[in-house]
C-alpha cells in the first residue's frame, strides 16, 4: 500500500489528487453490531434485518497511518472527507455467497446470523439480500 | 456477476463529480479489479487508465469495455510497486477499496 501511494505522487501532475474511495468503519465501533456492514432482506413491501457482516480492515489503519504523516509532512494536502450511503443487492443467496467468495473474501458472517439470513429468506421467497456499506470518499491534493 | 447489482444508485460515480475534477481529466485507477468503476467513469474522463495485477482480471475488464469506450479507456497489468508510467502524467489517481 505504502509502495502504491509513493508511485501515485509521482505519477500525478502538481496539483493533481488522490482519491480514496473505501468502506467507512470506526475502528472502535469494529466490535459492535452497529459498527458492521448491516444485511437486509428486501423486497417492495419492505425490509427486514436479517444479519451483519464484519470485515478486517486491518490494511487501512496502516494506510490510515501512513496518509496522516503524508500530510503532517506536507507531501499531501486534505481537500475533502466524507461518508455516503452504498448499497450492494444480490437477488439471492447463491449470488450473494458466490460474490463473497471473490470479491469480499476479508468478510465474514456469524453462524447464527447466517441461520438468520437463511431462514428469513426462506420464509419470503421473492426478497433479494441487500448489504449497506457506509463508504467514506477522501481526496488529497499533491502540491 | 450473475444476480448481483453493486451501488446501481451509482453514488459512488456521483461523489466522485462532485468532489473531484474528473471531467477531462488524465485519470489512473489503482487496483481496477474487472472494471466496474472504470466503466462508469469512462464517459466523463479524457483518458482513463486502470490496472490491476493479475492477468485474468485484466483480461477480463478489458473484455467487460463497451467499444465505445475504448478509444479513451485501457486496462493493463502492472504492480502499485514500480508503476509503468511517467512522472507527472495523471491529473488524478484512484484507489477504490484498494488503499
Amino acid at each position: 500500500m505504502g509502495h502504491a501511494l509513493r508511485e501515485s505522487v509521482r505519477v500525478l501532475k502538481s496539483g493533481g489528487r488522490i482519491v480514496d474511495l473505501r468502506p467507512h468503519f470506526v475502528k472502535a465501533e469494529r466490535s459492535l453490531r452497529a459498527g458492521r456492514e448491516q444485511v437486509y432482506c428486501v423486497d417492495e413491501e419492505g425490509q427486514i434485518h436479517a444479519a451483519t457482516l464484519k470485515r478486517d480492515l486491518d490494511g487501512f489503519w496502516f494506510t490510515d497511518r501512513l496518509i496522516g504523516e503524508m500530510v503532517s509532512t506536507g507531501c499531501l494536502r486534505k481537500e475533502a472527507g466524507i461518508v455516503f450511503p452504498f448499497n450492494s443487492y444480490f437477488h439471492d443467496l447463491e449470488a450473494f455467497d458466490r460474490f463473497k467468495s471473490i470479491r469480499w473474501d476479508n468478510a465474514s458472517m456469524t453462524a447464527t446470523d447466517r441461520r438468520n439470513l437463511v431462514r428469513t429468506l426462506r420464509r419470503n421467497p421473492g426478497m433479494r439480500i441487500r448489504i449497506d456499506s457506509p463508504m467514506q470518499l477522501n481526496v488529497y491534493e499533491v502540491p | 456477476m450473475r444476480g448481483v447489482h453493486v451501488d446501481p444508485q451509482r453514488r459512488e460515480v456521483r461523489m466522485l463529480d462532485r468532489y473531484v475534477p474528473i471531467e477531462g481529466a488524465r485519470l489512473l485507477e489503482i487496483g481496477c479489479g474487472q472494471g466496474r468503476l472504470t466503466r462508469r467513469l469512462a464517459t466523463k474522463t479524457n483518458t482513463l487508465l486502470g490496472f490491476d495485477t493479475t492477468y485474468e482480471t485484466v483480461k477480463k475488464a478489458h473484455r467487460l469495455i463497451p467499444e465505445r469506450q475504448r478509444h479513451s479507456t485501457r486496462v493493463v497489468v502492472a504492480s502499485g510497486v514500480q508503476m509503468p508510467f511517467q512522472d507527472r502524467s495523471f491529473d488524478v489517481t484512484l484507489f477504490s477499496w484498494s488503499l
